[in-house]
């Protein structure tokens, strides 16, 4: 793929958002760290005891794996997104190095100048003002040095809860299966942290006491990185409260796959040119729990769930097999949560059983149930999770009785559609929406006896959101019926399989279905 | 003979420390005002810790240290402290400020003005033989051990205080730079007329400045008199072996350090 030129000149203003973002991120949680860190680190060094109590604290905290302690924040932030409990979480990893650093320097202190200090009658509070924190300076910044360079690179995962910067790049590359993004979001990511670590580390050598003061070019390199530095984080301070009054705008969000990201963006779209709202953008984010707490909390106004999701993951319902069944459950479910559930879109992305087209003609299969004849001759292969999952293959071979030739195969679901389509295996189970079953000329099989839990994609909406903008209910059912599985794979497919940019493959839908002027 | 003024005295003063460690076993001794005391002795003997009883970086178990006309344990411990200069081995500067500032820092803990702490500390700077044009605005490190020295006595100097307390305040330099310093405050003190307290295990010094010895030896006071007392009636056979031991070294190697 040679198109980074063009892929760099449609992103370069967006990029240097998302860095200045990303810097704000870090700039923020640093300045807060240094703020509760320092004080901390002097309480430590005045005792053993302290010391011990709250330097273990910190470890502790510091073992937390980045996304169990996001897990924890978005709960204890009560559903809040975005830069909130990112910059608690950054705050939580950067303590340890800076109270570490600054019990250490504070111990560094030279003897001889303690003693001094306190014969010749300086207070306890003078002593360390005067003495011991100046001193322990250079070290104490080696610590935020560390906790700065860490951040750069922790503050990518934020992007699992909303906030802004370069990992949204990373996490859209992931979910889009797009190298180019990832490198887009992991490579100045990586030049921001070594840019950080260099301008931290001049700063740190310039404070060194016993350093000949001179001024050479390296010093104004130093000083310009570091303004520069300062002032990308300033700019993207700005840009996150400059989004515009919380009242004009709705927040629109989207779990981390293409489908749903393509999905997001039409929502958005549509109230941004049906309304006078401004829609605000948290895509990709980490699974169905964040999005919807999100969503109970205020976080979020708007995002797509699938129905036998919020059944089973959300209500914590047992499985049901009629879709209309299974929405009424969740419609009255989500309501008491005050979620509204708009009209669904028309498809189901559910298990697909998948042959070959020109395989499944000759033996005359066309619904599961026709399989089980056939069963006998047939190779089959699935992902880890279908094989495990109790409504995946267990209840399937109850359900429809099918007895394969061989056990089926385990492997990766994404190589799955390739390896039928190469005649490795016969049968194979999917995503009923992916692109590639359309591609490979891969068919799906009738679920006739309603085995597989219906997973329709509805809008759900937060009440609170319909009743200060009640022309909100109107616009987010406007698709409703419109997409069906055929479509769905196809849009799927220009980005998973085109890898183009969803944002213009939701826009280039609406605009044909004559839902947007072009 | 009038009876001399007492700038400190300490009245049977016992210390033990937390960790049960006896350090004095009721030592009484006086510092008369003007005068230069050497409290002389080996590592361990308990002379630094009766130094220390003077500014109350250590309080006594049992007894007294009268400072002025009251117990240190009635003061302030600030006030104390910044009530005296206080010169320690190898100065113990403050890396991070200049030379003018380390000087000037006495004075500006007791709210001197800028200028005037400036001014004293370029006088100070002057009185221990060193160019303040030259080395105000350095840096410590800037230095050598001598000039830091130096520095450090200047720094004792600033509040003009009464009371100096010097803790083996040239232990660090070379021979002949220490004798060169020791001559030159000498002649200092006696022309300011400040009462020095001297810690030191090293004979030749505290002969050298000391109008007054005290030795002592394992928490006690052996012998305190003038100098030529201890060579002609040295108290007992420990006093005459300490002083023979410590000529022996010092005329073997001046620069010996303990």
């Amino acid at each position: 793929m040679n198109d980074w030129p063009a892929l760099l000149k449609a992103q370069r203003w967006d990029l240097l958002q998302a860095t200045a973002a990303h810097l704000d991120l870090v700039g923020e949680a640093i300045l807060i760290a240094v703020i509760l860190g320092v004080p901390l680190g002097i309480m430590a060094s005045r005792s053993l005891w302290a010391e011990r109590t709250i330097l273990g604290l910190a470890n502790v905290l510091q073992t937390i794996p980045s996304l169990a302690l996001l897990g924890v924040l978005l709960i204890l932030f009560q559903g809040r997104i975005g830069k909130p409990p990112a910059l608690a979480a950054l705050v939580v990893y950067s303590l340890l190095p800076i109270i570490k650093n600054t019990i250490l320097g504070l111990k560094s202190v030279d003897r001889g100048v303690a003693e001094a200090a306190l014969g010749m009658g300086m207070t306890a509070w003078q002593r360390l003002t005067i003495v011991e924190l100046p001193l322990a300076v250079p070290v104490l910044l080696g610590g935020v040095r560390v906790a700065a360079v860490a951040s750069v690179g922790m503050a990518t995962i934020a992007a699992a809860i909303g906030a802004k910067g370069l990992g949204t790049y990373i996490f859209q590359g992931i979910s889009l299966a797009d190298p180019r993004l990832i490198l887009l979001g992991s490579v100045p990511a990586a030049l921001l942290a070594l840019a950080c670590d260099a301008a931290l580390g001049e700063i740190e050598h310039r404070l060194e006491p016993t350093r000949l003061r001179r001024t050479g070019l390296r010093d104004v390199l130093a000083i310009s990185a570091t303004l520069i530095l300062v002032g990308l984080g300033l700019y993207g301070a700005r840009g996150e409260s400059g989004a515009g009054p919380r009242s004009s705008t709705v927040v629109i969000g989207s779990k981390d796959s293409a489908e749903m990201v393509i999905l997001g963006h039409m929502l958005a779209d549509l109230v941004e040119s049906e309304t006078t709202l401004h829609a605000d953008r948290r895509f990709n984010l980490a699974g169905s729990l964040i999005c919807y707490n999100a969503l109970k909390q205020g976080g979020l106004d708007a995002y797509v769930e699938y129905t036998g999701t919020a059944l089973t993951a959300i209500l914590k319902q047992p499985l049901e097999n009629d879709p209309v069944r299974v929405r009424s459950i969740v419609e009255s479910g989500l309501a008491k949560d005050g979620i509204a559930t708009m009209p669904p879109f028309g498809f189901e992305n559910t298990f697909a059983i998948l042959m070959r087209r020109s395989q499944a003609r000759d033996l005359g299969i066309a619904k599961i149930s026709d399989l089980a004849r056939h069963a006998g001759t047939l190779r089959a292969g699935f992902g880890p999770e279908f094989k495990a999952r109790p409504d995946g293959y267990p209840g399937l071979v109850k359900a429809y009785g099918l007895q394969f030739a061989i056990p089926p195969r385990e492997m990766d679901r994404n190589l799955l559609y390739q390896a039928v389509a190469q005649e490795s295996i016969d049968v194979a189970a999917g995503d009923s929406t992916d692109g590639r079953i359309a591609t490979l000329d891969l068919i799906q099989l009738e679920d006739d006896r309603h085995y597989f839990p219906p997973y329709e994609a509805v809008p759900i909406v937060r009440d609170g959101a319909i009743q200060d903008h009640p022309e909100l209910k109107n616009v987010l059912s406007k698709l409703a019926g419109k997409i069906d599985a055929e479509t769905m794979r196809r849009l799927n497919h220009e980005v998973d399989g085109k890898k183009r940019d969803p944002a213009e493959v939701a826009r280039e839908f609406l605009t044909s279905a004559g839902l947007l002027k072009p | 003979m009038t009876s001399p003024s007492i700038a400190v005295a300490w009245k049977n003063v016992r210390k033990v420390f937390a960790d049960g460690q006896p350090a004095l076993d009721g030592v009484s001794l006086e510092a008369r005002t003007g005068e230069v005391l050497a409290i002389l002795g080996t590592s361990g003997s308990g002379k630094t810790t009766l130094l220390k009883l003077v500014n109350r970086l250590i309080d006594p178990t049992t007894g007294e240290v009268i400072v002025g006309d009251r117990p240190t344990t009635d003061w302030n411990p600030i006030e104390l402290r910044r009530s005296m200069g206080y010169v320690i081995q190898e100065a113990g500067l403050m890396p991070h400020m200049t030379i003018r500032a380390n000087v000037g820092l006495v004075p500006k803990l007791l709210g001197t003005r800028k200028l005037d702490r400036d001014e004293a500390a370029d006088r100070c700077l002057g009185l221990v033989g060193l160019d303040p044009k030259v080395i105000a605005e350095r840096f410590p490190h800037q230095l050598s051990g001598g000039q830091r020295q130096r520095v450090g006595v200047a720094r004792a100097l600033a509040s003009d205080p009464s009371l100096i307390l010097m803790d083996e305040p040239f232990g660090a330099l070379d021979p002949i730079t220490r004798r060169e310093i020791q001559d030159e405050f000498r002649s200092l003190q006696r022309n300011l007329g400040k009462t020095v307290i001297l810690v030191t295990h090293d004979l030749r010094e505290a002969c050298r400045m000391a109008d007054r010895l005290a030795l002592v030896a394992h928490g006690r006071l052996i012998q305190y008199g003038e100098p030529a007392d201890f060579l002609e009636r040295p108290a007992d056979d420990f006093v005459r072996s300490f002083f023979q031991d410590a000529q022996a070294v010092t005329t073997a190697g001046e620069g010996a350090r303990s």
